[in-house]
C-alpha cells in the first residue's frame, strides 16, 4: 500500500464514521416529534371535549345549532308552503338533490343560501353533538364532575326531540349517526324517547327556566311545558291523540318557546332577510299570478286551481298570500276572492293580520313596489318553536266538536271576527282548521308539515309534466328525501336507497 | 438540497469534479500572489484591459485573466477590467476563463515600465456544462452532473436589455414549463404560476419559491378580495427585478425530490446580487413609461340595440333587422367623460403613467463585499385609481473570515401599497362597457351605457393592499479539506393590510349588485394577513477520489421550515353617512371580527450518493425522509427516493473530433417528491357557536388522522446537444408523473354531524409531456448577429382515480383533465317562431363523457350528460419565439412572442350578452342555436372558448452609448433601452362568439387554478411601453 493509497484509505475511515454520526443526529432530528408541534391558536382540539367543565359549552352549542337550523328550516319551509313553492326540488338550480354537505365557515355557521338546504347539516351537527353530550355525561363522566348534570341532560334530550321531530315530520326516510334508513314514524318515535328522557331529567331536578326565552300567561313557564308541548305535537303527528292530548293539557295558554338567539352571523331570519331591502330578494309568489309569469319561468299550464269564493273546495286551492282577510262571519277571505282587494270584498271584512304583507322596493335605488311579508322585520325577531296557539288547532283537530271554539280562542288573541258561519260537516271543520293553520302558523314552519298531512286536499304543482326551467320531470310526489350527498357518503346507504321507504303517496321526486 | 452559493462571490465555484483548467489557473493565480513583488519588477511592465460578453458588450467580473507560463493572474473586476502587473517583457499569451464562456486567449507584447491593453470579447458556451447549479442540489453541482433539466434564466441580462417591472415579467416564457395566468388588467395584479401544469386536485400549482436560500411565502392570490374573487397580487412580485442575478427553475419531483414533501410542484430559486471586490461602481436605472389597453373601441367592438318600436310583438323581443340600431361602447362613454369632465379626462381609459427609479452600488475587499440597492417604482393603470408603488431597498454582504469560512447575509425590505379597480361582483368600469345596454335616450345622456352604475360610483370602491415584507437570510460556508459544510438560517417575514371600502351611498349607485345583508349602509373589508417562512437548511458534501478517474461525492443534510399565516379580518357594515368610512364608524352590531393563525412545520433530512466517472458519467441515488406537522397522528415519516444518471458522450474518447454535433450529453432521473396536505387535514377541530345560553363549542372540520402527503413519481428522460461548434444548441426533456395519494376532499355524512370535508389520500393523476429549447446563431459577422431562440412544451393530465365514493363534479371527473371546461353540446335547434326555438337536440356524450354520442332531445340529458368535455382550462402546449439582432455590438433589437395552445376559458360575457341583449344575435333573436344554446345550456353552450393565441410579448431595442459620450458625463458605461410589453395579439382562434360578440383577451383568467368558470370575467391585461436609462459609474 502506497501513501496515496494509505491516505485515500484513511479518509475514508473518517468520511464513514463522520457520516454515521451526522445521519444519526438527523435521523434523532426526524424523531423529534417535538420539533414538529404546532399551536393552533385560532381552533380549539377534540381534546378539550374531554373535559367535564366544557359540559355547559357543548350544550350552549347544541342548543345554538339546532336553533340555527331551525330558523333556517322557517325560511325554507316558506318555499314549500304555497308562498315559493318547490315542493319538487326544482325551482330553477335549488334542487335539494344536488345539495353537498354543507361548509360552515366561520362567515357561514349556519347561514343558508336560498339555494342551498342547510338547515339540515345545522340540525344534525346539534343532534349527534348533543347525543355524544348525553353518552358522555352518562357514561364517560363522573356525576360529580358535572354541574347541573340533570338540567343539562334534559336540555341535551329536548333538543335531540326538537331535532328528530323536524325531521321526522318533513322528511319521508331518515338516517342519523351515519345508519340504515328510518321511517317518518320511526324518526318520531326517536323524537318522542328523547322528550319522556328530557321529562325524566327534569322530574330529576324540578321544572327549571331555560335560556331561550320562554314566555306564556303562566308565569310559572319551564322547559317542562316546553317538553310536554313537544311531545304532545310529535304525539300527535304519530296519531297518539290521548297522548298528546294529556301533553298538550300540561301547557299553559299563551305558552311559547322561542327560537330567541339575537345577533349575526349565527343567528339567520331568513324571511326577514329576504323581505329586506337592499338584499335584492324578494319572495315572488306571494299571490298566484306567479305562477302565470312567462317570465318567471312559468308558461301558464301550472296554475293553481282557481277558486271563486264560496266554501272551501277539496282540494282547496292555492291562494297566495295577499290581502288575506277575514269576513265578519269569521269566513276566511282569499287575495283571489271577488270583489278584490279583500277590504271590499265583504261587507265588514278586515285584513287578517296573523299574515301581514308590506309593498315596498326591494332592491337599492329600484323604483318596484313588491309584496314582502312584513311578519318579521329585523333579523333579530323571536321565530316560535313550539306554541299554544298551534297546540290549539292540534286539539281542535283531535277534537271536530271544539274547533269552532279553539278557532275563535285564537281569533280573540287577534282581535279578528268570530266563526260564526257555522262549518258543520267533518270536511268543512277540517277545511277550516287547515285554513287557520296557514294563516296562525305563518313563516314559523309548521304548515308545511300540514301541508304534508293533507295531501289529498292540498295543491301541490306536481303532474304537470316537465318543468320548463330546467326540463326535469315533476312527476308526482311532496315530500323531500334528505340530501343526496347523506346517501352518497353515508356508508349504510347509497344513492339507489333514495327514496325506499317513502310513502308511495308522499314519494319524493327523484332527479338523475 | 437546494442551496444559495455564498462562496460564489469569491472565486467561480468548481467541484473537484471539474478541477481542471480552473483549477490550474486558481493556482497560477495563487502562486502570483506568493510570488516576491519585487521578483520582476525591475524588468517588468503591465497588462490591463477589459473582458465583455461577445454578444451583449457587457462587461464580465471574475473572469480568470491568466499568463500560465509566469503563473501571473487576477480576476476581472465588475466593470470588468483587470490589471496583471509585474509581467517581464516579451511576448506572452493571456487566457481569459470564465464559467459558462469560451476561453479567450491573445498574444501581447510586453514593455519595461509600460502598461500594455488587450481587451477580450468572449462567447457564452452552448451548453455551459461546468455551469453551477444549486437547486435541488445538495450544496451546487455543475450542471453536467445532473441527471434531470434545470432551466436558469439569467435574469440580470434580462433586465440590462429589456424593461422589466416585477418578477413574472422577468420570467414569463423564459424557461419551457413554466407558465403564468393571467389574473386580470390591473396593475399590482399578479398570476398564478404553474410548472409542468397542474398535479394536484386540491392543493393548487404554486411551486416553492427559494430567495438565497430561504423559502418564502409564494401566494398568488394576496391583496383584498376583488369583485367576488381572490386577491390578485402575487407575493412573488415583491422582490425587486434589478436584483435579481439568476433564477433556476426545477420543474418536477424526479428534480425535487431533495426538496421533499411540498415540491412536488416545483421549486424556483431566486439568486440575488452579491458583491464583488473593487472599486465600487454605482448603477443607476431611470424607467419611464406608459400602461394602456390596446384599442379599446375595438376591443368591446360593434354592440346593438333595438328601438322599442322595432319589437316584434310575440317574439320573444326579437327586432326587426331593419331597425337594428349598432353603437360603440367606448365611444359613448367617452362622450360621457368629456361631458362630465370626469377626473379632467378625454377618454375613460387613459395611459397610466409607469416610472421606476434603481440606484445600486457593488464593490468591495477581498475580504468584504457588498450590494447595496434601493428601488421606487410607481406604475398607474387605465383607470386613474388603479396604481402599484413600492420602494424595495436590498443589502447584501459578503465576509471572507478565514480562508475556509464565509459568510454570506442577504437581507431585502419592500414596502408597497396597491390600489386596484374594483367594483362588487365584477370587473370594474370596463365590464360596464362589455356588458352595456344601449336605449332611445343615450344620445341625451350617454350616461345610461354604463350598465351597473357610473364611473363616479366605481371609484369610490376602494381596494387596497399595503405590505411590508423583510426577507433576509445568512448562509455560512465551511469548506475544509475533502469536507463542505453549509449551514443557511434565513426569514421571510410580511405584513399586509388589505382593506375594501363600499362606502354608504345614498343614491344607491354602487351597493345594489353587493350581497350586503345591511341595505344600503356600506362596509369595510378589512384584514391584517401576516405571514411567516422561517428556514434552517443544513448541508455536508464530502469528496472522495480513489482514481483519477473515480470520484465518489456524498451528502448529507437536514431542513426544518416554519410557516404560519396570521391574520385578523374585520367586516364592518352600516356606516352613519357617507362622510364614514373607518371600521369605528359601523354600526356596532354589524361588526365582526374573525382571527385566523394557521402554522405548519417541517422536518427533512437526507442522504445522496454521487458516483463520477472521468467526470463525464455521473449516477446519483439519494433518499430523503420527511415528517410535517400537517401528517395525520397515524401517519408516520414519508420518504423520496431518487436516481439519476447524466452521460456527456461528446467527451467521450470515440467521440468524433469535428462532429456536427460537438457537444452530447444524455440524461435521465427517477424520483418522487410530496405535498403535504392542509394544516387541519389530520385533526378534527371545534370552534366556537353561540347559543341561546351563551358561548358553546361545536365541530368545525373534520379531520382524517391517517392523512399524509401526496407522493408524485416522475421519470425525466432528456437530451443536452450543441451542433456546429457551438452555433446551434438546445435541449429535450420528456416526463411522465404518477401522482399517488392524491389528496381530494371528501364529505362525509351530515348525519354524522361534522360540518365540511375531509382530507383523504385517494385520487390518481396522470401527467406527462415534454419541453424543448433550440438557440441558434443564424449568423455572424464583425458587425451584425442574428440569434433566434425557440421554446416549446407541452402538458397534459387525467384523473385516473378520485377513489370510492368521492362525488364527481362538472370540474371533477374520472378521465377528464383538472382543471377543466365542461358542458352541453348543443346539435341542432330549430326556429318555430321569430325569437322562439323548438327541437333543441343535444349530444348525449360517450361513455366517458367525451362529445360524439347519440343526439337526444335536450330535455333528456340527465347528470353528466349535460356536462361533456370540451378541453382543460390550462394550456396544454406553450411556445416561445425570440429572435435578437445584434449591430456593430452595441445596438440589439429584440423581440419575443408566445402562443399558448390548448386551453379552453368559459366566457361569461357571451352569456352576459344574451342578459344584456347587446349583440346582433341576442337582438335579432332568428339563429336557433343561439336560442337554443342560451336556454337549454345556460352559459354552458356558447361561452365555452378556446384559448389558443399569439401574443407579442416583448419588442424592443438597447443601445449602448458611445464610450465617448459616456466618459464625458463621467460614467463608465451607459444604455438606453425602449421596449414594448403586450403590444399586439398576433393570433387568436376565438375572435367572436356565436353571439357576433368580440371575445376579450382569452389569456386573461380567473384567479385560482380551477376558476375556469369566471375566466374573462375581469378586464383583460394592458400593454405597456418604456424607455430605460442605465448609467454605470
Amino acid at each position: 500500500m502506497n501513501l496515496k493509497q494509505m491516505h485515500a484509505r484513511a479518509q475514508s475511515t473518517y468520511r464513514v464514521r463522520g457520516f454515521a454520526l451526522g445521519l444519526a443526529i438527523l435521523v434523532g432530528a426526524v424523531g423529534c416529534d417535538s420539533l414538529l408541534d404546532v399551536e393552533l391558536p385560532s381552533s380549539v382540539s377534540g381534546e378539550a371535549l374531554d373535559d367535564p367543565g366544557t359540559a355547559q359549552l357543548q350544550l350552549n352549542a347544541i342548543m345554538g345549532q339546532i336553533e340555527c337550523g331551525l330558523s333556517a328550516y322557517q325560511y325554507h319551509a316558506a318555499g314549500y308552503e304555497d308562498v315559493f313553492e318547490m315542493i319538487a326540488g326544482a325551482y330553477g338550480n335549488y334542487s335539494q338533490y344536488a345539495e353537498a354537505p354543507g361548509s360552515l365557515g366561520e362567515d357561514e355557521q349556519c347561514d343558508p343560501d336560498i339555494s342551498n338546504f342547510d338547515w339540515y347539516d345545522p340540525m344534525q351537527i346539534g343532534r349527534a353533538s348533543a347525543n355524544q353530550l348525553y353518552d358522555r355525561i352518562q357514561n364517560v363522566w363522573t356525576p360529580e364532575s358535572v354541574t347541573n348534570r340533570e338540567q343539562i341532560l334534559a336540555q341535551t334530550a329536548l333538543y335531540s326531540a326538537v331535532a328528530l321531530e323536524t325531521f321526522g315530520g318533513v322528511f319521508c326516510e331518515m338516517t342519523v349517526d351515519g345508519g340504515p334508513l328510518m321511517t317518518p314514524d320511526e324518526t318520531l318515535a326517536a323524537a318522542e324517547q328523547w322528550a319522556t328522557t328530557a321529562l325524566e331529567h327534569i322530574g330529576a331536578t324540578g321544572d327549571f327556566e331555560l335560556a331561550n326565552g320562554i314566555t306564556g300567561f303562566d308565569d310559572e313557564a319551564g322547559i317542562e311545558e316546553f317538553a310536554h308541548a313537544l311531545r304532545g305535537r310529535i304525539r300527535w303527528a304519530r296519531g297518539n291523540y290521548a297522548g298528546a292530548s294529556a301533553d298538550i293539557a300540561m301547557v299553559p295558554e299563551g305558552f311559547t318557546a322561542w327560537i330567541s338567539r339575537e345577533g349575526r352571523p349565527e343567528r339567520r331570519n331568513k324571511v326577514y332577510f329576504f323581505s329586506n331591502p337592499g338584499s335584492g330578494r324578494v319572495l315572488p309568489a306571494l299571490n298566484t299570478t306567479f305562477w302565470s309569469d312567462p317570465d318567471a319561468g312559468f308558461p301558464g299550464f301550472f296554475d293553481p286551481p282557481a277558486y271563486a269564493g264560496g266554501d272551501w273546495p277539496n282540494p282547496i286551492p292555492f291562494t297566495g298570500y295577499l290581502d288575506l282577510g277575514i269576513a265578519p262571519n269569521g269566513r276566511a277571505l282569499t287575495a283571489e276572492a271577488t270583489p278584490y282587494p279583500v277590504t271590499t270584498a265583504a261587507t265588514g271584512a278586515v285584513a287578517d293580520n296573523r299574515v301581514p304583507i308590506r309593498f315596498q322596493t326591494v332592491a337599492a335605488g329600484g323604483t318596484v313596489l313588491y309584496p314582502v311579508p312584513n311578519k318579521y322585520r329585523s333579523e333579530g325577531d323571536d321565530m316560535p318553536l313550539v306554541s299554544w296557539r298551534e297546540l290549539e288547532l292540534i286539539m281542535a283537530e283531535i277534537e271536530p266538536a271544539s274547533a269552532v271554539g279553539r278557532v275563535n280562542n285564537l281569533r280573540a288573541l287577534h282581535g279578528l271576527p268570530q266563526v260564526t258561519y257555522g262549518p258543520a260537516t267533518e270536511n268543512e271543520i277540517e277545511n277550516m282548521i287547515i285554513e287557520e293553520r296557514r294563516r296562525e302558523l305563518w313563516l314559523e314552519g309548521r304548515y308545511w308539515v300540514t301541508k304534508l298531512q293533507h295531501t289529498d286536499k292540498l295543491w301541490f304543482p306536481r303532474d304537470f309534466g316537465n318543468w320548463n326551467i330546467s326540463g326535469i320531470p315533476l312527476n308526482g310526489g311532496v315530500r323531500i328525501a334528505m340530501p343526496e350527498s347523506e346517501y352518497i357518503l353515508n356508508e349504510s346507504l347509497d344513492l339507489s336507497d333514495r327514496g325506499t321507504m317513502c310513502d308511495a303517496s308522499q314519494a319524493p321526486i327523484i332527479i338523475g | 438540497m437546494g442551496s444559495f452559493p455564498g462562496q460564489q462571490t469569491f472565486e467561480p465555484r468548481q467541484s473537484l469534479l471539474g478541477w481542471r483548467t480552473p483549477l490550474a489557473a486558481a493556482a497560477l493565480f495563487l502562486a502570483a500572489l506568493v510570488s516576491s513583488p519585487t521578483l520582476y519588477a525591475q524588468e517588468a511592465g503591465t497588462v490591463t484591459g477589459r473582458v465583455t460578453d461577445a454578444t451583449t458588450a457587457q462587461p464580465l467580473a471574475s473572469a480568470q485573466v491568466s499568463i500560465a507560463e509566469l503563473g501571473v493572474g487576477a480576476l476581472t473586476q465588475q466593470n470588468g477590467r483587470f490589471i496583471l502587473v509585474n509581467v517581464p517583457a516579451g511576448t506572452h499569451t493571456v487566457t481569459v476563463q470564465r464559467i459558462g464562456y469560451r476561453n479567450g486567449t491573445s498574444a501581447v507584447t510586453v514593455t519595461v515600465g509600460e502598461a500594455t491593453n488587450v481587451d477580450f470579447a468572449i462567447e457564452e458556451e452552448a451548453l455551459a456544462l461546468d455551469e453551477i447549479i444549486v437547486t435541488g442540489t445538495p450544496g451546487g453541482t455543475q450542471r453536467r452532473a445532473l441527471g434531470n433539466s434545470v432551466a436558469q434564466v439569467e435574469a440580470a441580462d434580462v433586465v440590462e436589455r429589456s424593461t422589466i417591472t416585477d418578477m413574472q415579467e422577468l420570467l414569463s416564457a423564459r424557461a419551457p414549463g413554466l407558465t403564468f395566468q393571467t389574473n386580470n388588467g390591473n396593475v399590482g395584479a399578479g398570476s398564478q404560476i404553474q410548472i409542468r401544469g397542474v398535479s394536484s386536485l386540491e392543493l393548487g400549482a404554486q411551486p416553492l419559491i427559494y430567495v438565497d436560500g430561504v423559502r418564502i411565502d409564494n401566494s398568488a392570490n394576496k391583496g383584498p378580495a376583488l369583485g367576488n374573487s381572490e386577491g390578485a397580487a402575487s407575493s412573488l412580485n415583491d422582490f425587486n427585478p434589478q436584483d435579481i442575478e439568476s433564477i433556476e427553475v426545477i420543474k418536477g419531483p424526479a428534480a425535487a425530490t431533495l426538496y421533499g414533501t411540498e415540491a412536488s410542484a416545483g421549486v424556483i430559486q431566486i439568486i440575488t446580487k452579491k458583491g464583488l471586490s473593487g472599486a465600487p461602481e454605482f448603477n443607476l436605472m431611470i424607467r419611464q413609461g406608459g400602461n394602456f389597453m390596446r384599442d379599446p373601441a375595438g376591443v368591446l367592438g360593434t354592440k346593438y340595440a333595438c328601438p322599442d318600436t322595432a319589437i316584434i310583438p310575440e317574439s320573444g323581443r326579437a327586432c326587426r333587422e331593419a331597425d337594428l340600431l349598432s353603437y360603440n361602447a367606448y365611444e359613448i362613454a367617452n362622450d360621457w367623460v368629456r361631458q362630465e369632465n370626469w377626473n379632467g379626462q378625454d377618454e375613460i381609459l387613459q395611459m397610466g403613467h409607469a416610472q421606476g427609479y434603481n440606484l445600486s452600488v457593488r464593490g468591495g475587499t477581498d475580504q468584504v463585499r457588498y450590494f447595496l440597492s434601493g428601488d421606487y417604482s410607481n406604475d398607474e393603470g387605465v383607470l386613474y385609481y388603479n396604481w402599484d408603488k413600492a420602494v424595495r431597498l436590498r443589502g447584501n454582504v459578503s465576509v471572507l473570515f478565514t480562508e475556509d469560512l464565509t459568510i454570506d447575509v442577504s437581507t431585502g425590505y419592500t414596502q408597497g401599497e396597491s390600489r386596484f379597480a374594483d367594483v362588487p361582483g365584477e370587473g370594474n368600469i370596463f365590464h360596464d362597457l362589455v356588458w352595456s345596454r344601449y336605449n332611445s335616450s343615450i344620445s341625451e345622456d350617454p350616461a345610461t351605457i354604463f350598465n351597473d352604475r357610473l364611473p363616479y360610483a366605481s371609484e369610490k370602491v376602494e381596494s387596497l393592499r399595503n405590505y411590508n415584507r423583510f426577507t433576509g437570510s445568512a448562509t455560512a460556508s465551511y469548506n475544509w479539506n475533502w469536507l463542505t459544510q453549509r449551514l443557511i438560517v434565513g426569514l421571510d417575514k410580511s405584513w399586509d393590510t388589505n382593506s375594501r371600502l363600499i362606502p354608504l351611498d345614498p343614491a344607491g349607485n354602487y351597493e345594489g349588485s353587493y350581497d350586503d345583508e345591511t341595505g344600503t349602509g356600506g362596509v369595510l373589508f378589512y384584514g391584517r394577513p401576516s405571514t411567516t417562512n422561517a428556514t434552517f437548511d443544513y448541508a455536508a458534501t464530502a469528496d472522495y477520489q480513489p482514481t483519477d478517474a473515480l470520484t465518489f461525492t456524498t451528502s448529507v443534510g437536514a431542513q426544518y421550515y416554519f410557516e404560519e399565516l396570521e391574520e385578523i379580518t374585520n367586516t364592518g357594515r352600516a356606516f352613519g353617512t357617507n362622510l364614514q368610512t373607518t371600521l369605528n364608524q359601523t354600526a356596532i352590531d354589524q361588526l365582526t371580527l374573525t382571527f385566523e393563525d394557521v402554522q405548519n412545520k417541517s422536518l427533512g433530512v437526507y442522504f445522496q450518493e454521487q458516483v463520477g466517472w472521468a467526470d463525464r458519467i455521473f449516477l446519483t441515488g439519494a433518499i430523503r425522509a420527511d415528517d410535517n406537522s400537517a401528517f395525520g397522528s397515524g401517519f408516520d415519516l414519508e420518504y423520496y427516493p431518487k436516481v439519476s444518471l447524466a452521460w456527456v458522450l461528446s467527451e467521450e474518447s470515440f467521440w468524433p473530433a469535428g462532429a456536427p454535433i460537438n457537444s452530447l450529453r444524455l440524461r435521465g432521473a427517477w424520483g418522487k417528491a410530496g405535498r403535504q396536505p392542509d394544516t387541519f387535514a389530520g385533526v378534527t377541530t371545534y370552534t366556537s357557536f353561540q347559543g341561546p345560553a351563551g358561548p358553546g363549542i361545536t365541530p368545525f372540520t373534520p379531520g382524517n388522522e391517517n392523512v399524509g402527503p401526496e407522493v408524485s413519481t416522475e421519470i425525466e428522460l432528456g437530451v443536452d446537444f450543441a451542433l456546429f461548434d457551438d452555433r446551434v444548441s438546445g435541449e429535450f426533456t420528456y416526463y411522465d408523473q404518477t401522482v399517488n395519494d392524491a389528496l381530494v376532499n371528501q364529505g362525509i355524512a351530515p348525519s354524522l354531524g361534522v360540518p365540511g370535508d375531509v382530507s383523504l389520500n385517494l385520487g390518481e393523476l396522470a401527467v406527462s409531456g415534454w419541453e424543448a429549447t433550440l438557440s441558434s446563431r443564424l449568423y455572424q459577422s464583425d458587425n451584425v448577429a442574428f440569434d433566434l431562440n425557440l421554446s416549446g412544451d407541452h402538458t397534459q393530465n387525467e384523473i385516473v382515480s378520485l377513489g370510492e365514493g368521492v362525488l364527481e363534479s362538472d370540474n371533477f371527473q374520472l378521465g377528464f383533465p383538472y382543471p377543466n371546461v365542461t358542458g352541453t353540446y348543443l346539435d341542432s335547434a330549430a326556429v318555430l317562431n321569430t325569437g322562439v326555438y323548438g327541437n333543441a337536440w343535444c349530444d348525449r356524450g360517450t361513455p366517458e363523457g367525451r362529445p360524439g354520442g347519440e343526439s337526444v332531445p335536450c330535455s333528456d340529458l340527465q347528470g353528466f350528460e349535460t356536462s361533456l368535455l370540451y378541453g382543460p382550462a390550462y394550456p396544454t402546449y406553450n411556445f416561445a419565439i425570440a429572435p435578437t439582432l445584434t449591430l456593430f455590438n452595441d445596438l440589439q433589437l429584440f423581440a419575443l412572442a408566445d402562443g399558448e395552445y390548448g386551453r379552453w376559458v368559459a366566457d361569461v360575457n357571451t352569456q352576459y350578452a344574451g342578459v344584456y341583449r347587446n349583440t346582433r344575435a341576442a337582438q335579432l333573436r332568428t339563429d336557433p342555436l343561439y336560442l337554443a344554446g342560451n336556454a337549454v345550456g345556460d352559459e354552458r353552450y356558447l361561452g365555452r372558448v378556446p384559448a389558443d393565441h399569439w401574443k407579442l410579448r416583448e419588442v424592443g431595442a438597447r443601445y449602448n452609448l458611445p464610450q465617448s459620450l459616456v466618459q464625458r458625463m463621467g460614467a463608465d458605461r451607459a444604455s438606453i433601452s425602449f421596449s414594448g410589453r403586450d403590444l399586439l395579439m398576433l393570433w387568436q382562434k376565438s375572435k367572436t362568439d356565436l353571439g357576433g360578440q368580440k371575445i376579450l383577451d382569452v389569456e386573461t383568467a380567473g384567479p385560482t387554478t380551477a376558476s375556469a368558470n369566471t375566466a374573462l370575467w375581469t378586464m383583460p391585461s394592458l400593454a405597456s411601453v418604456s424607455a430605460t436609462l442605465r448609467v454605470s459609474f
